[in-house]
């Protein structure tokens, strides 16, 4: 969903920016899945990085926007977990911790079943 | 070992289920999803988890003593370094909107998306579904080896 408003000029414009030519819009757009809505921000790079961007995002067919936004978002992306270089990893410690501990017995129903989430949080 | 994409959140029926001496198939498969996870330190939990988990058996298990029960407990802390925030909120209402799932569902799930976590292992919530491009899957009808191979 697409919501735009517009003035006549940038909201931040000095009196020397006047142009009555120009306008600013300000846009809101809802993620479809989500709900939530997409926010601008500004960010600062170098005059040559800046190029290589708008280079590489035309190349790529993107807005510089859309071209950032998913550079980010790959950044982001969980990196494959490498097992333990050696031996045993902490996680595995933990779990092995975990296991070796006392054990339950009557804690499940006559149907075989862990108490419900509703049981869980019961008071 | 291969290295993993795979994040796998436990639900807190896992973490009874991987103890219990009632069901021994249940307990060994869960025991196995656990040491699989540890293994490639892809397992992760939240609060609610623990907290769950200490709830129960404080209530309806009252044989160990509370030491047992937070010794236990710090193991599913030590996966949860996750905080509920607002966006949790609000992605815990996209999700009902979504699944109709009970509200204490929809915000563990929305934990797991945080987490980016790829699997997310319950009993109760399973049938072979997803939500939002996360597989819940019942650890006790498949293998950890269908997600670590």
């Amino acid at each position: 969903m697409l919501t735009f408003s517009s003035t006549a000029t940038h909201p931040n414009a000095t009196p020397l920016g006047k142009d009555p030519y120009s306008h600013y819009f300000r846009v809101t757009r809802k993620h479809e899945n989500t709900g939530f809505c997409m926010k601008n921000v500004t960010i600062t790079m170098d005059e040559h990085l800046l190029k290589a961007t708008r280079v590489a995002a035309a190349e790529a067919g993107l807005s510089v926007s859309k071209f950032v936004a998913r550079a980010v978002s790959e950044a982001l992306e969980p990196k494959p977990t490498q097992p333990a270089p050696y031996g045993i990893s902490e996680q595995r410690r933990l779990m092995e911790q975990f296991l070796s501990g006392p054990r339950l017995d009557g804690l499940l129903d006559e149907n075989g079943k862990a108490p419900s989430r509703d049981e869980a949080n019961a008071r | 070992m291969k290295p993993t994409h795979a994040r796998v959140f436990f639900d807190t029926n896992t973490f009874v289920y991987a103890l219990t001496i009632q069901d021994t198939s249940k307990a060994n498969r869960c025991a196995d999803w656990l040491r699989a996870a540890g293994d490639h330190s892809a397992a992760y939990a939240s609060l609610q988890v623990a907290n769950e988990f200490i709830n129960v058996l404080f209530r309806k298990f009252k044989t160990w003593s509370e030491d047992d029960v937070f010794s236990a407990a710090d193991t599913i802390f030590m996966l949860s370094d996750h905080t509920v925030e607002t966006n949790t909120i609000k992605l815990a209402r996209t999700i009902r909107n979504i699944t109709l799932y009970a509200w204490w569902d929809c915000i563990m799930l929305a934990c797991a998306v945080e987490q980016r976590c790829s699997h997310f292992l319950s009993e109760d919530m399973a049938g072979n579904t997803s939500v939002l491009g996360m597989a819940i899957i019942n650890p006790t009808a498949m293998e950890p080896e269908h997600v670590f191979s």
